[in-house]
């Protein structure tokens, strides 16, 4: 965190640093990732009980109340501990979308059993073909009766083997990229016509490719409004990806952390290798990074707060998103690189922090995708 | 971008394309172009069609079974083989580090022992240097080989020896004596990985994978008869086989062949332009690398190039190689997962799964290309590490 933290801040992420350091070392987290569903159940229990799982929701809607900066703090702690969960998929990303999608009573009553977790949400919206536009969406929603027939193919829908629920982009009419046109769903997992291919992620996580096919939903399963649903879907993917930098940031300091201790210990030439003039600028570097990757974060969570325009706000999220994808992967290449023989081995965290801070710089948008959209919103034009 | 050099070796440079291109098993080309292992009994067949030729040991002197070709055919031949997806995979080391090790330091016998095997291409050899607190510092080393009548016997570790488990013997610095500096007191061995007391534990990398190991010796006896040069001398010889590496030239053909897959992929892959070759930004990353890779090329050229055969090498100015070329290589690795968007997430299997009828989860071309760029992070650390080789060139080529 750039400046001081405030009190409740400060416990927040004592707490949650607490949880990692008693619950999910790196032993165990491989021993978690390894396992059959790739978390542990009784962890989600404890972060419902917590009230971590309602961070990113408002106060009217079950929320903790807390501000985008409070949420950053928490979410770069789970990130220090590389903690692979469905938290960011479905806590904070469908927990977004659920919670502004207006009347509701179905996504209402299925946002509170989130929060308490019960059940778990997935938001399926990147294609095959679509690469990282949003709207590039072919999934298609014909009008049936009194509801809706999806059919399309959605790929790397994170931790969807997990969940009760999927929230899908589709479109209702226009042609693949309009902005207009798109609908979100909230489709039943179990729903028939719904089948996933689910496999292991490179960082420990599980995702799921899924195809509809003739998927029927009635009408209450539109979130938000018909045809317009693209620019819910945009702003939630905004908040969303601010939180994903966060955590990014948390496995950037650990992997600084981790490699200035190293540098400390490990004797080589009679002395330790932090003593190396090499080793010493190298190190400087990463510091560079990650104090620029944090400040970012944060002042683009503490201008979403702000009287300014929307265009303004989503730039500074691109500009975090992009800064995090370049600083995440040059940490993690040079933690890697510092630590010589050893930072190849699975049984160092440092890989693994490496491969979750790629797996985050691909998610909504790597960072050329985020520079175009910098690039783009600089004139106010519209949207990616 | 194809360079043309050494245009009066043209016809040689035909001959060897011919010889490959008829020769090459398209299994070991299909393999080797997507990353996969090639197993034994199909590198042994296409080995055979080495020997046959006479190529198989192509440094060598013709009195061992060699081809006697000049630096500059070997340089050739081994671009084309890299080209043509024909890899060296893990005989390299005897042909390339091992057998010039025996024909310069070894004894006639040791010569008439070891040379055959691994011409034939029957023996897979490993390297036992680094141990875990001698990695950098390597001339600290510990494992010891202590003199028992006309035997050594081994105590000790070594650590990140790729594919021990499948080698039949190591090559590999003990120490011998502790008396004067520690570089004097180090001793080359050869050692059977058969023999008692030998124990090898697979090291999981990061992307999941087990070529390296640890491997542990509990009073190993190793015949006098297996020392290569005298006692104390194990130093100079491991600094003569860093020279020796200078024919790892196949790495610039390597990420040659990996910059032509990248290609291949950018034009199957979609984006809001098109393909991504169709991406402005893609495109011109990928062709600063191609400008870059090229320029490379011509600077491994010049520095090989020995036009009047005088068979001098000047190591230390080689070791621009090792630096810009591990570099390289990680760079076509990192531009081919940027390349692959979302499908960069998922963990592909290694490609011998696709093999099987298992459920596609992304395109075919995705399949490994995380798994390698994860892998290729090592280039730049073992046979030392970059920086430690920038130590050397600013020491040895430039006085600094």
């Amino acid at each position: 965190m750039p400046v001081g933290m405030t009190e409740d801040q400060k416990l927040m992420s004592d707490s949650v640093r607490k949880f990692i350091q008693e619950n999910y070392d790196h032993r165990t987290r491989i021993q978690t990732t390894e396992s059959e569903t790739g978390f542990n159940q009784s962890h989600w229990a404890l972060f419902a009980e917590q009230g971590w799982l309602s961070a990113a929701v408002t106060e009217e809607n079950g929320g903790l109340g807390l501000t985008d900066c409070d949420t950053v703090v928490l979410v770069e702690e789970l990130g220090r501990g590389n903690f692979s969960s469905p938290f960011w998929s479905s806590a904070i990303f469908a927990g977004e979308i659920l919670s502004k999608a207006g009347d509701n009573e179905i996504a209402a009553n299925i946002l509170q059993k989130m929060l308490a977790g019960e059940v778990m949400v997935s938001v399926a919206y990147a294609e095959p073909n679509a690469r990282f536009t949003l709207a590039a969406v072919e999934t298609e929603a014909t009008q049936v009766g009194g509801g809706y027939r999806l059919s399309g193919e959605k790929h790397v829908v994170m931790w969807a083997g997990c969940s009760d629920h999927l929230i899908v982009t589709a479109r209702t009419s226009g042609k693949r990229d309009d902005k207009n046109g798109i609908t979100l769903f909230l489709v039943d997992t179990h729903s028939e016509g719904v089948s996933l291919t689910s496999y292991e992620t490179n960082d420990g996580q599980r995702a799921s490719n899924i195809i509809l096919d003739g998927v029927l939903v009635d009408e209450n399963a539109v979130l938000g409004i018909q045809e317009e649903g693209y620019q819910l879907f945009e702003q939630a993917c905004d908040r969303a990806m601010l939180f994903l930098a966060a955590e990014a940031v948390g496995c950037i300091g650990a992997l600084h952390d981790q490699t200035l201790d190293y540098l400390k210990q490990r004797e080589q030439f009679g002395r330790p290798i932090a003593k190396f003039q090499v080793m010493q600028h190298m190190m400087v570097d990463m510091n560079t990074e990650l104090q620029t990757a944090t400040a970012m974060v944060y002042a683009a969570a503490h201008h979403r707060s702000l009287d300014i325009p929307d265009t303004e706000k989503s730039r500074m999220i691109s500009a975090a998103k992009a800064q995090v994808g370049w600083s995440g992967r040059k940490v993690g290449e040079m933690a890697i690189q510092l630590h010589g023989g050893i930072g190849m081995t699975y049984e160092l965290p440092i890989g693994h922090y490496h491969k979750r801070l790629v797996a985050i710089d691909r998610t909504l948008g790597d960072a050329d995708f985020h520079l175009r959209r910098f690039q783009k919103l600089d004139s106010q034009a519209a949207g990616i | 971008m194809e360079l043309h050099f050494h245009e009066d070796l043209a016809d040689f440079r035909q001959e060897v394309r011919r010889f490959l291109r008829t020769n090459l098993p398209h299994e070991v080309r299909d393999r080797f172009r997507r990353g996969m292992a090639i197993n034994r009994e199909v590198m042994a067949s296409w080995h055979d069609k080495l020997v046959e030729k006479g190529w198989a040991a192509r440094a060598w002197p013709k009195e061992y079974g060699g081809a006697g070709m000049s630096e500059t055919e070997q340089y050739i031949f081994h671009q084309e083989m890299a080209s043509e997806g024909a890899p060296l995979g893990h005989l390299s080391w005897g042909f390339s580090l091992v057998a010039p090790t025996v024909l310069e330091y070894g004894t006639e016998e040791q010569k008439q022992r070891f040379l055959p095997d691994i011409l034939n291409g029957r023996t897979y050899w490993c390297q036992g240097f680094s141990e875990p607190n001698s990695g950098s510092d390597l001339a600290s080393l510990k494992c010891r080989a202590d003199r028992d009548g006309d035997h050594y016997v081994i105590n000790g570790t070594k650590i990140w020896t790729s594919y021990a488990l499948q080698s039949d013997w190591m090559f590999g610095i003990f120490r011998t004596s502790v008396e004067d500096r520690p570089q004097k007191g180090i001793t080359m061995l050869f050692i059977d990985m058969n023999s008692s007391g030998i124990d090898v534990k697979p090291i999981k990398t990061l992307e999941g994978g087990a070529e390296i190991n640890q491997t542990f010796f509990t009073d190993v006896r190793v015949p006098v008869e297996n020392r290569i040069g005298d006692e104390g001398q194990g130093w100079d010889i491991s600094k003569f086989q860093l020279t020796r590496e200078r024919y790892n030239v196949a790495q610039v053909a390597v990420t040659k062949h990996l910059l032509n897959r990248l290609k291949r992929i950018a034009s199957e892959e979609t984006s809001s332009y098109g393909t991504l070759m169709d991406d402005p930004d893609f495109s011109r990353a990928l062709y600063k690398f191609e400008l870059e890779l090229t320029a490379f090329e011509a600077v491994e050229h010049y520095l090989i190039y020995d036009p009047n055969n005088t068979d001098t090498v000047d190591a230390d100015k080689m070791t621009i190689l090792k630096i810009r070329g591990s570099e390289l290589h990680q760079e076509v690795t990192r531009l081919t997962m940027d390349a692959l968007g979302y499908m960069a997430i998922p963990y592909f299997p290694a490609p011998d799964a696709l093999l099987s009828n298992e459920v596609l989860i992304g395109p075919v071309h995705a399949a490994g290309m995380a798994n390698e760029y994860y892998n290729t992070r090592k280039t730049t650390i073992y046979g030392g590490t970059n920086e430690i080789q920038k130590n050397i060139v600013a020491k040895g080529v430039l006085g600094m």
